[in-house]
């Protein structure tokens, strides 16, 4: 093998396709070449940072046939019947529950230098000078052009307020949604659960996507100028 | 180990489909649970959106269920589950007359539920000193976004859900010289992002 062959074939290897005649085959060529190798090195960074930056999702609901007469008539009516055998209310009080934090993204707009951060819902239009309340409070805002520093405080604070009220409205309506559960069957457990597995799931994400906006506004803030026009 | 499991995966997934051919539904359902993460997942970064993808997982596994007799050879199943959800997605987007928002769920278009701060050109990865995890994902979402939709989808098969070219043939159903250069067109590109000095950066935060 020369190197061109074993470029195309450091793929296969990267890739799980090669098979053992050809691994043999490129190992003999790595031995004695060390641009393959750093190839080699390269295509396996990249498979794995394209794992890493995919992360698998938890589905927001488990799957599942319901057994018995369903399955003769082609498991008719089991589409739409995902909360099967899931207490109405309990099933509405998570569903509201998860709503809330979804709700909870924090927004940052950016427009001819003028700064809004505000959480829930943006308004359809925004624009600089109407400012239609977001769904939370909005942080007041310093006339002019934002410090490094101040920026970031700024955030901070924001992002903290957003988090505390989420927490606390979260607690409560869980709390709701528990107490509910305790009128009911223990049979209803199981079900509640996997509903539960989507209240974690609708966490993790609002977890991350709070965690996306975080750095994407530390890396806004990186962009700043560093003192506000003090300098000469 | 990766080929243990994949030898676990086949025996087990034969003995669950013949299972369910026969009628035995719980059968079924743990096959579901064997597959519907990965399925859902897959589906999601063809649609880029949660609730088609739940939407159309559910309808995939119920057309396999239904159509369990036609599938000759038990082995095959996890390519064949695929393949229907991939045509259900993609003649979903054709019926609806709307573009997949392919692999940008987590980072709606502008206007929609976007953070403005994202869609104004690249990120500038390069100029911070670290490479955080939500920036790599940021990274590979952009990398991705570069490739064909073609390419992508063949790529993703390979390297996320570890399909063999052959089994990615018969998802997209086009010939393995076609699953074959999309792959390798797409992994050079995406090497050229994820394999540089960036992500020698991610790779050394770990
Ligand atoms: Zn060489």
């Amino acid at each position: 093998m020369n190197c061109g062959e074993t470029k195309q074939a450091l793929v296969d290897l990267v890739l799980d396709e090669a098979g053992s005649e050809e691994r043999k085959q490129i190992e003999a060529h790595l031995a004695g070449c060390a641009a393959c190798r750093a190839e080699l090195v390269n295509l396996r960074l990249t498979r794995k940072l394209l794992v890493q930056g995919l992360p698998q999702e938890e589905m927001p609901q488990r799957i599942a046939f319901v057994s018995g007469q369903a399955a003769k008539g082609g498991l008719r009516g089991w589409l739409g019947s995902r909360t099967f055998a899931i207490p109405v209310g309990v099933a509405v009080a998570v569903a509201v529950l998860a709503c809330g934090l979804a709700l909870a993204r924090a927004r940052l707009v950016i427009e001819q230098g003028r700064w809004e951060l505000a959480f829930g819902h943006a308004p359809a239009a925004t624009t600089a000078t109407t400012k239609s309340a977001p769904a939370g409070t909005s942080v007041p805002l310093p006339a002019g052009l934002l410090t490094r520093e101040q920026a970031q405080q700024l955030m901070a604070a924001a992002i903290r307020e957003s988090e505390q009220r989420q927490q606390a409205a979260s607690a409560a309506r869980l709390e709701a949604a528990l107490s509910q559960l305790d009128q009911r069957q223990r049979a209803t457990l199981l079900a509640l659960a996997g509903q539960m597995r989507y209240f974690e799931a609708t966490q993790n994400v609002f977890y991350k996507e709070a965690s996306r906006t975080r750095t994407a506004l530390e890396l806004v803030a990186s962009r700043l100028p560093a003192e506000k026009g003090d300098r000469p | 180990m990766r080929g243990a499991n994949l030898l676990f995966r086949t025996v087990g997934d034969r003995e669950l489909v013949e299972r369910a051919a026969g009628g035995d539904v719980e059968g079924y359902n743990l096959l579901v649970s064997r597959w519907e993460k990965k399925l859902y997942n897959y589906l999601l970064r063809l649609t880029g959106n949660r609730d088609d993808a739940l939407d159309l997982a559910q309808e995939a596994f119920l057309k396999a269920y239904n159509n369990l007799s036609r599938l000759g050879e038990a082995d095959k199943f996890p390519q064949w589950l695929f393949r229907i959800a991939h045509n259900l997605a993609c003649s979903k987007f054709r019926s609806d007359g709307r573009r997949p928002q392919a692999d940008s769920e987590s980072w709606p278009e502008e206007g929609e539920d976007a953070a403005p701060v994202m869609t104004g050109g690249p990120l500038p990865v390069g100029s911070s000193t670290r490479l955080y995890p939500l920036e790599l994902e940021l990274l590979v979402a952009r990398a991705l976004e570069e490739l064909s939709a073609d390419q992508r989808h063949a790529v993703i098969l390979k390297a996320i859900y570890g399909f063999k070219f052959a089994e990615i043939a018969e998802i997209l159903d086009c010939p393995i010289s076609t699953v074959k250069s999309r792959i390798y067109a797409g992994f050079e590109q995406l090497k050229r992002v994820l394999g540089g000095d960036v992500g020698a950066k991610a790779a050394f935060q770990k």
